[in-house]
């Protein structure tokens, strides 16, 4: 695979290889960490793939590779992540969405996404985008920390149900 | 077999970054295990996470680059001039100039006055949680609550009820500098390259990126002192002449007299580490007794009716077929923890050797158990039988040996 067609596919799926790492390992932080492993992995291999291969296929077999290390890394029974087939059936379930899908999905979240109260969108921003712990935003908001787990359960559960049925409208999926 | 998990919750929390008690963990292990479509919704939230940093993003970081004013687009040099440029003309030919470049140069000063005129009104810092009395950038603390500030540059300052301060924003070399008045302050500082300075009538706290406490203490005969207290990141502090540096995890009281120097003040301790919990069985158990003793009882394990939430899979699955000894709760107790019950004592002494028991246990040290708790049934039948042998034969007052020995009226005739 040539370098720039490398770099257009890590643009291009960066969301996807991220999201299937944090599925794995239930931590953003360590999958940021193990995208950036991944990616140099990939630069590092890049001359034996096929120009045209199925990206996110080959991401999901570093993946699981990267995740399978980084748990031996760490003390057992301080990480809590699924057995070896579970997270392989997990990386596999990015591998069998259409590539395309991803796309159609992202412009779904956004379109849903404006659709949220100032309130609620600061409230996804904080913790999403800026990482802000939860007894952080509790105790800004006045809240109890399970109020407002419940509240992002809430708010996470109503974005993907907007996002699904925009994807079941003609000319969205 | 139904479940009582929420398997979208359990998804949430994971992907929260939140621990998942065993049985979650293991609960979600099997079920993505066994079904395709919530491995789907697994892949699908986590993306959408993923996804999430982007759709809210405010904006991202734009390069500004600037160009000095001596460089010239190459562009309007290589392009050939289709008309013959003219030649310069002198300024004392252009009669208009100098009423032209005088009003521009007083517009350009009425701009400037406007425009720092603004800036001077416009507090540096904005108030995210409680309430204040604002004046530019002079602000008091009005309620019974803290209030959080965020400035300019993503520094954060919690200040404590009725503490007075100024926020005065960029000054010379410091990106910000706030003026503590009186009361006490928590400082969350951004990291940048430039200083961030709290000023107080006790001295000076210079800082590079940190959290800190800043505490003006009131003192009967002398000026207040400055308690500062280092949570992360370093300070230097300037107090009427003594210069400290102060660690993660430092505090020091400036300006204090020895005597009034609080006991709060010492060094935190950083938290115990948790120790790690070994997988344990808790849970209720169905079996028969094959030996006891005064205060324990051996049952051998047919069946685990239930298992407490803490209670390790493996060793649940591994209970039927062992014999297992079980221990009434012991009477040693730390003080003020409530006595222990006897009814769990009375329990096992009315137990026969042969009887079919199920009964709640907690392993404890090993591979011992403790009684946990006895269900109603199982207290009556301890209690009630022990009423029936006491209509019997009623049994002797028990003598208290720590209090005096009853007196014999007769003994003292």
């Amino acid at each position: 695979m040539r370098e720039e067609t490398l770099v257009k596919n890590l643009l291009t799926y960066k969301r996807v290889l991220e999201g299937m790492l944090h599925a794995m390992v239930g931590d953003r932080a360590a999958a940021e960490d193990l995208f950036q492993e991944m990616a140099v992995l990939m630069t590092r291999k890049r001359e034996e793939t096929d120009e045209d291969c199925k990206f996110v296929a080959w991401g999901r077999q570093i993946a699981v590779n990267l995740v399978r290390d980084w748990r031996k890394k760490l003390a057992r029974g301080k990480v809590q992540t699924f057995d070896d087939d579970v997270l392989e059936a997990v990386a596999g379930s990015f591998e069998a969405n259409a590539e395309s899908a991803w796309d159609a999905r992202a412009e779904a979240l956004r379109i849903c996404a404006e659709k949220l109260s100032d309130k609620d969108r600061t409230l996804l921003r904080r913790r999403y985008e800026e990482s802000v712990p939860v007894e952080k935003l509790a105790a800004e908001r006045s809240m109890s920390r399970g109020a407002l787990d419940t509240t992002l359960y809430r708010l996470r559960r109503a974005l993907h149900d907007c996002v699904e049925m925009r994807l079941q409208q003609p000319g969205m999926s | 077999m139904s479940h009582p998990w929420d398997w979208d919750y359990l998804i949430h929390k994971h992907l929260s970054g939140e621990e998942l008690t065993e049985e979650q963990r293991s609960a979600l292990n099997d079920r993505l295990r066994k079904f395709p479509r919530l491995r789907k919704r697994l892949a699908e939230m986590a993306f959408e996470q993923a996804q999430m940093r982007d759709v809210l993003a405010t904006s991202e970081g734009v390069p500004i680059l600037i160009v000095p004013d001596t460089v010239r687009e190459p562009a309007a040099v290589a392009a050939a001039p289709l008309l013959k440029p003219l030649p310069p003309i002198p300024w004392y030919r252009r009669p208009w100039i100098l009423p032209a470049a005088a009003a521009a140069g007083f517009l350009v000063l009425v701009l400037g006055i406007v425009a720092w005129r603004n800036s001077a009104n416009r507090a540096p810092f904005e108030v995210v949680k409680g309430e204040v009395r604002a004046e530019g950038g002079s602000v008091e603390v009005s309620a019974a609550a803290p209030a959080l500030f965020r400035m300019s540059d993503g520094s954060e300052a919690e200040l404590s009820p009725s503490s007075t301060a100024v926020f005065r924003g960029r000054v010379g070399d410091a990106r910000q500098v706030v003026e503590l008045n009186a009361g006490a302050g928590r400082f969350k500082v951004a990291k940048a390259p430039d200083t961030f300075k709290i000023e107080t009538p006790a001295g000076r706290v210079t800082v590079l990126g940190t959290e800190f406490t800043v505490e003006l203490r009131k003192q009967k005969k002398r000026p207040a002192a400055m308690a500062v207290s280092v949570t992360e990141g370093r300070v230097r502090v300037d107090a009427r002449g003594e210069v400290r540096e102060l660690g993660p995890g430092e505090r020091h009281v400036f300006g204090a007299e020895p005597e009034e120097k609080r006991p709060e003040e010492k060094k935190p301790q950083p938290p115990p580490e948790r120790k790690e919990a070994r997988p344990v069985f808790n849970g209720v158990v169905r079996g028969k007794v094959v030996g006891k003793g005064d205060a324990h009882v051996l049952i051998a394990v047919d069946a685990v009716v239930s298992s407490r939430k803490d209670a390790a899979p493996d060793l649940a699955a591994a209970m039927p077929g062992r014999t297992i000894k079980v221990m009434v709760p012991g009477p040693k107790r730390k003080e003020g923890e409530p006595e222990v019950s006897k009814i769990p004592f009375l329990y096992v002494r009315k137990l026969a050797i042969g009887q079919e028991v199920s009964l709640d246990v907690r392993q404890t040290k090993g591979e011992d158990f403790m009684i946990g708790e006895l269900d109603r049934e199982q207290a009556d039948w301890a209690v009630r039988e022990e009423r029936r042998e006491g209509d019997k034969e009623p049994k002797k007052k028990a003598r208290d040996p720590e209090k005096s020995p009853e007196r014999d009226p007769k003994k003292e005739d």
